[in-house]
């Protein structure tokens, strides 16, 4: 349809179908109060979304990709963390029990033995301190 | 539209991040073409954004201007096929052509405060005059092609459109007159037609 601004009767004005175009843009007066989220909600009930499906989804479909390679690297960092937590506690709890077991064998050198077993327990925890921390690093 | 079974569970979360974005104004177009009936609005609002998620391997890798106006248009046509239903019989009736979703450049700018008062005229104003009105100048229909699928006569149809266009005039009281702009498929712009 030509833009123009006559009628058939040759008057000039305003062309009411402009009008129409830009009433489309202005935010409706009874919309007021009109809540989006809750349009979702039923369209996803509709659509036989999952609420976990639907929150996973959604976050990856609004920011992907970005957003869900960061969770990965998240739940990535999370994971390692643990693993050498939990080594770092079995090399400790391990090395004392060695400890505990020559120190049970030997009565007489109980003292150095004991403090040759802290020695080396605290050169180890040392070591799983720098190991997590290096771990740390690389997984962010 | 029957709920789109099957649909990749990515196509659905992309379809309703894009109902999050323009639910809003979609309803408030929505709102118009029901005349202000909320629920109907909503309805319509739904079945588009369903629509959607039917066709989101076309529609879903369009720019959002283009889906907005898709959405826009489908609303349409399910409105003018509910005002169809409302009658007896049926007549021919037209294609819905593409519609702007921006106004054009040459389009005359009213103030805000001229435009609501046209948005509160247009709201008020009765049921079939609304609707003729509606497809007169969103759609762009001819005379011929709203009396035809209205099943009314010509004459009858001119008068309903002459005082839509008066009543706005009375009530909005803009600086220029706003006018029927919209021509049919035997009128020509007079001042084409002298120049020619």
């Amino acid at each position: 349809m030509t833009e123009q601004n006559h009628d058939r009767d040759g008057r000039q004005g305003i062309p009411l179908s402009a009008i129409y175009r830009q009433l489309d843009d202005q935010p409706a007066a009874e919309a007021a109060g009109y809540d989006p989220a809750a349009a979702v909600a039923r369209l996803m009930t509709r659509w036989d979304m999952q609420p976990g499906e639907t929150a996973s989804s959604l976050a990856h479909s609004i920011a992907a990709p970005e957003l869900a390679v960061r969770h990965e690297l998240i739940l990535q960092l999370s994971r390692r963390r643990f693993a050498s937590t939990v080594s770092a506690y079995a090399a400790i709890l391990a090395i004392s029990s060695i400890a505990a077991a020559v120190a049970e064998l030997i009565p007489t050198r109980l003292p150095a033995l004991a403090l040759a077993g802290l020695a080396v327990t605290a050169v180890l925890v040392a070591y799983a301190v720098v190991l997590i921390h290096r771990g740390t690093m690389r997984a962010a | 539209v029957s709920p789109p079974d099957g649909h990749p569970a990515r196509d659905r979360a992309e379809a309703a991040a894009l109902a999050l974005e323009l639910s809003s104004n979609l309803f408030g177009r929505a709102l118009r073409l029901t005349g202000g009936d909320w629920s109907e609005a909503e309805d319509l609002n739904q079945e588009a954004f369903t629509a959607a998620l039917a066709a989101w391997d076309t529609v879903g890798g369009w720019p959002r201007d283009k889906q907005l106006a898709w959405l826009t248009r489908v609303m349409m046509n399910k409105k003018i096929d509910a005002w169809r239903s409302e009658r007896r019989g049926s007549y021919p009736v037209a294609e819905v052509p593409d519609i702007r979703t921006a106004p054009s450049p040459e389009s005359v700018v009213l103030n805000q405060h001229a435009l609501g008062r046209c948005d509160a005229v247009i709201s008020a104003i009765s049921h079939e005059r609304r609707k003729v009105a509606f497809l007169r100048w969103y759609c762009g229909w001819t005379t011929r092609e709203i009396a035809e699928w209205n099943g009314i006569a010509t004459a009858t149809l001119r008068g309903h459109l002459m005082r839509a266009v008066r009543q706005l005039n009375e009530q909005v009281r803009p600086e220029v007159p706003l006018i029927d702009d919209v021509l049919d498929d035997d009128e020509e712009i007079p001042g084409e037609q002298e120049e020619a």
